[in-house]
């Protein structure tokens, strides 16, 4: 996942990317530009957890208001913004009306794809289940849409942020 | 003994006062006002009614509707808890009119007391050390060219800088330093003016300032069988605008000696005005350790947890039981002040900039739990923090063996106390709390003035704050308290949980 934060107390910005380097729920690396972390993420649950990094441990707490990011690591407090880049704001803007994309809202594992391009599904038919940090989640069709196109696999670890599907709503497709 | 109390207040002082009746096999009632409705104080009662209102002059500080709801509810005492009605005499009185006993002392020496004035001079007559300081001629209400001539005259003699204080005082309200004839008329304007909004009462005093004293406060008890005890000191000099943020006992700047002079001299005050109940009696003690009375608090302090965690008393437990009527739980021979405790008030401000209070829904809360570890607090993960009332959340005290095992101890809790979702001043008491300088116990009232908290927060962070951050956008905003989770829109695309699609 790749996110663009700013720091304002201390007016610093950063584009930080975290991926996952195996299926081992741990073992993570972040890019700080071309500088390569390894670390590792120990959820304990989806607000809280620890951090492995260069031998050390961090306990972390964390909370998201919209863009306002509330971190809570070794006793300190820290807040952060979220700034969205073009592509991503575009996306988030058509979300509230005529977004066509089903996208992953958390990082998690494809587990099922309910249908190939083509098929309808009625409102609150699931399309894909995904699974992260051991709770299975449904994507599903908030009215009746057809699929047009599928953009994952099951089994592949998908990012946050990264778009699913293709759908459209019966009336358009018709 | 009392089968059930009402619990006139709310947030963290209700839910300890309820505590300690639950303990006793009392029923403790809670009253609320809307924004209270999910209060935790009300989930921590046996029975709570609403008091249909949202500020406190249509809420908490209606005697009529509290003394109402007492009534139809079957309790047979109120508990004020502190602010709101528990230093108004006419709220004891309506209890006593009512039938229910008021957990306070009499509405006579609660009128004497409130007075600052008047409470001056009965101290003084009873032979209390006082600072030295003057009450203005005729009508210190008015302002004009007479009455600051007057000031300025009297003020020579004593010399600057001085404080103009209300008569009706409390919580650093209408106070102002003067430290120069220039700023006497400003200051003085602005006192009144202050005092009035907050009391309903412009009446002003003039006292020496004492620079660099200390606040030291005796806690005192006493019983309807005339029993009068002290149960030694609380230092609260570490304050913001005339307001306490640390207190703590034993004082390093007392002397078995001064320690013993101070509770004589409280106790003489106490019994000089035939006083029952829970009090504290103020002093400011100088360099030389002379000391000075200021104000007898007629209520259970914020800071009493200090003083059960070095007596090993519940000072509320021994409020009820003399309220019924009982002798005092303890003699002052069985009373010891054993190892050291202190305490933080945590509130919801942003001491980054300018304290603003800083309001919202608590979506992470983790209290710090450990052995000698206390919170107070009123507060849980969906609390509402709103405008309406006070910004302490909670008080978090630790007892040590000494000293500095308490200072070590609260500088661990403070670093394992999680609030997000609201700005708190964990951080900042955190760095007064290790401040070499307080550390060394050079504390005085002026100690925040000439000692700049520097906060950290200016160096951009390291890689795990950034790591944590990027984990921070992940979440699904799921934190949140219900009501907002269940009245947000999040598109068409919205499913179960915190699963959505963009």
């Amino acid at each position: 996942m790749k996110v663009e934060l700013k720091h304002p107390s201390s007016d610093s910005t950063q584009t930080v990317v975290l991926e996952r380097t195996a299926d081992d729920i741990a073992a993570c690396e972040a890019m700080f530009g071309d500088r390569l972390v390894p670390v590792e993420v120990e959820r304990a649950d989806e607000s809280s957890g620890w951090l492995r990094l260069a031998g050390r441990v961090h306990r972390y707490h964390v909370l998201r208001r919209d863009n306002a990011l509330h971190v809570w690591i070794d006793g300190k407090n820290y807040r952060f913004e979220r700034i969205h880049s073009t592509a991503r704001r575009a996306g988030a803007a058509g979300a509230g009306k005529a977004s066509n994309q089903l996208t992953a809202p958390m990082p998690g594992t494809i587990l099922k794809i309910n249908g190939k391009p083509g098929d309808r599904f009625e409102p609150h038919a699931p399309i894909i289940i995904m699974e992260s940090m051991k709770m299975e989640m449904s994507l599903t069709a908030p009215s009746a849409v057809v699929l047009k196109s599928v953009d994952c696999k099951v089994g592949q670890l998908v990012d946050m942020g990264r778009v699913l599907a293709q759908v459209e709503p019966v009336a358009h497709a018709e | 003994m009392f089968k059930k109390i009402l619990i006139a207040n709310r947030g963290e002082i209700a839910v300890r006062i309820m505590r300690t009746c639950q303990e006793m096999g009392i029923r403790a009632v809670a009253v609320y006002s809307d924004p209270d409705r999910r209060g935790v104080h009300v989930g921590a009662a046996d029975e709570a009614y609403a008091l249909d209102g949202v500020t406190s002059g249509e809420t908490y500080l209606r005697q009529d509707k509290i003394i109402d709801i007492a009534r139809r509810c079957g309790a047979d005492a109120i508990h004020p808890g502190f602010g709101f009605l528990s230093e108004n005499a006419t709220f004891a009185e309506a209890c006593a009119a009512a039938g229910i006993t008021f957990i306070g002392p009499r509405p006579d020496a609660i009128r004497a007391m409130g007075d600052k004035i008047v409470a001056k001079e009965t101290l003084s007559k009873a032979g209390v050390p006082i600072v030295p300081g003057f009450t203005l001629e005729g009508d210190s209400t008015k302002s004009g060219d007479t009455l600051i001539n007057e000031l300025k005259t009297r003020c020579r003699e004593i010399g600057y800088p001085v404080l103009i204080k209300a008569a009706a005082g409390g919580g650093g309200k209408g106070m102002r330093v003067v430290n120069s004839e220039a700023e006497m008329a400003e200051s003085l304007e602005a006192a009144q003016r202050e005092a009035n909004a907050a009391f309903g009462d412009a009446r002003v005093f003039v006292e020496k300032y004492l620079s660099e004293s200390r606040h030291v406060e005796i806690q005192v008890f006493g019983d309807t069988h005339g029993n009068v005890v002290h149960l030694f000191e609380r230092e609260c000099s570490i304050q913001r605008r005339h307001q306490k943020i640390v207190e703590e006992s034993p004082s390093v700047a007392l002397t078995p000696d001064l320690r013993e002079r101070m509770g004589a001299a409280a106790v003489a005050a106490a019994k000089a005005i035939g006083y029952v109940n829970a009090g504290t009696v103020e002093f400011m003690v100088d360099d030389a350790g002379s000391f000075y009375f200021l104000e007898v608090n007629t209520r259970l302090q914020v800071e009493h947890p200090v003083t059960e965690l070095v007596t090993r008393r519940d000072l509320v437990k021994a409020q009820i039981l003399v309220a019924a009527g009982h002798p005092l739980p303890f003699t002052q021979s069985e009373l010891r002040q054993e190892g050291h405790a202190m305490e933080v008030r945590i509130y919801a401000e942003d001491a980054a900039r300018g304290f603003l209070p800083s309001t919202g829904t608590i979506g992470v809360y983790h209290e710090p739990v450990g052995p000698n570890v206390r919170v107070d607090s009123g507060i849980a993960a969906g609390s509402e923090v709103s405008v309406h009332y006070d910004p302490m959340l909670a008080k978090l005290i630790v007892w040590g063996r000494d000293r500095d095992e308490a200072i070590a101890r609260m500088d661990w809790a403070l670093r394992n106390y999680v609030i997000l979702g609201i700005t708190t001043n964990i951080d900042f008491l955190r760095a007064v709390v290790v401040h070499p300088k307080h550390v060394s116990g050079a504390i005085h009232t002026r100690f925040l003035d000439e000692n700049p908290i520097e906060l950290s927060g200016a160096e951009p962070p390291p890689d795990e704050v950034w790591i944590a951050a990027v984990l921070a956008a992940q979440t699904g905003g799921a934190n949140r308290g219900i009501a907002e989770a269940v009245g947000s829109d999040a598109g068409p695309w919205q499913t179960a949980g915190h699963w959505k699609a963009y």
